[in-house]
């Protein structure tokens, strides 16, 4: 099988975009199931109070790992041909850094306050223009901040890459590092206030 | 079945499938397809050294009147299906970019025609790394030179390769200035 479809061409450009829509709706509609879309619930995280958003994330990173780590080792999908994001660490932690403020402070991430804005909150409408704004800032600053946009790089790096282990024992050990903070996190929310 | 097993049936799903990873291998090297694309780098060797090949620019002919690979002959994609490759060659297909040419090829092999090859990466691949290939100021001995073998096969084709500082700068150069620069230099073809 020739995967993924949009490299391999069985996906044209518009189709491609239909699929990112229709693949955006469904994650947005089953955040909003999940309760992702609820600031409170969200920020109850930080306070190690509600932290539905720690495994409903790394369920979907070990959910996507594994399927695509399978998928690659059968041959249905060619994983050399997967984008990958690069990696510039400082701008990454930089802007990690900003996320995480304006997550903490808005009580909601940037695909969460779609979300909440959807379900008709106003919280979640004004971080959404607060986002819009951002990138409009973002895009008048860059010839001031180019340079450190592109500082850092060291490429398409994969973490079995980065510390030299075999491609498996790195999705083992992620499985166990997300099995480990599902119950911790399950214990931490069932402990007396 | 109440939540908590679920979650646990889930969780055990999780740790069999890890564990198995760790003795299953690397899983790039199944699906890869790594026979059926051929390197900018491959190519321009092969023209230098006159094997037969034919390349098929499947862009339109407006794109290839600014640009294409030396020896390569416009076949627009839709035409593509009555074209009648030559037997004794290898075929190289290429487009804007790598699923372009998937699409040509597979037209290609359905018309009966044995294998052909995709250029990796397209037109593109050829432009970054034949006329404008780029090394780091702090590349690594073994990666300069393989860098010094693509320089010498960029300049025959009127590259112009350089040596950047930190991070690759491609972004900042446009197909279009690279195009032109080329031009200027005129190509060996």
């Amino acid at each position: 099988m020739n995967t993924p479809l949009f490299e391999y061409g069985f996906l044209s450009h518009n189709a491609g975009l239909i699929a990112a829509l229709v693949i955006g709706l469904g994650f947005g509609f089953f955040l909003e199931r999940g309760g992702l879309g609820n600031a409170t619930k969200l920020a109850g995280q930080f306070y190690l109070k509600d932290l539905t958003v720690l495994k409903v994330l790394f369920t979907a990173i070990l959910t996507a790992m594994l399927g695509l780590y399978w998928l690659g080792r059968f041959g249905v999908v060619d994983l050399t041909r997967v984008y990958q994001l690069p990696t510039f660490v400082l701008p990454q932690l930089a802007g990690g850094l900003i996320f995480g403020v304006g997550f903490v402070m808005g009580g909601l991430c940037p695909g969460t306050s779609c979300v909440s804005m959807s379900s008709g909150r106003m919280d979640g409408l004004a971080l959404v223009g607060g986002m819009l704004f951002g990138v409009l800032v973002f895009n008048e600053i860059f010839p001031v901040v180019s340079i450190f946009y592109n500082s850092t790089a060291i490429g398409e790096v994969t973490i079995p890459q980065l510390i030299g282990v075999p491609h498996g024992l790195a999705v083992f050990a992620i499985v166990i590092a997300a099995l480990g903070s599902f119950v911790l996190a399950e214990r931490l929310e069932r402990s007396p206030r | 079945m109440t939540t908590v097993s679920r979650n646990r049936v889930l969780g055990a799903t999780a740790f069999v499938l890890g564990a198995g990873a760790v003795v299953a291998g690397d899983p790039r090297a199944s699906g890869a397809r790594h026979d059926e694309f051929v390197s900018a780098v491959s190519v321009a060797e092969w023209l230098r050294e006159r094997q037969p090949l034919q390349l098929i620019d499947v862009r339109s002919a407006d794109s290839f009147n600014e640009f294409h690979v030396p020896r390569a002959m416009h076949v627009p994609l839709v035409e593509l299906s009555g074209f009648q490759p030559d037997p004794a060659a290898t075929v190289v297909v290429y487009g804007a970019e790598s699923r372009i040419s998937w699409r040509a090829k597979r037209i290609l092999e359905k018309t009966g025609h044995r294998r052909v090859l995709v250029l990796d990466g397209g037109v593109r691949a050829w432009l970054f790394e034949i006329i404008s290939p780029t090394v780091s100021r702090h590349a690594s001995g073994a990666e300069r030179e393989a860098f010094d073998r693509v320089a010498e096969l960029s300049r025959y084709f009127g590259g112009v390769p350089r040596v950047i500082d930190g991070s690759d700068d491609r972004s900042a150069a446009s197909t279009s200035s690279m195009l032109e620069a080329t031009r200027r230099r005129s190509c060996a073809f």
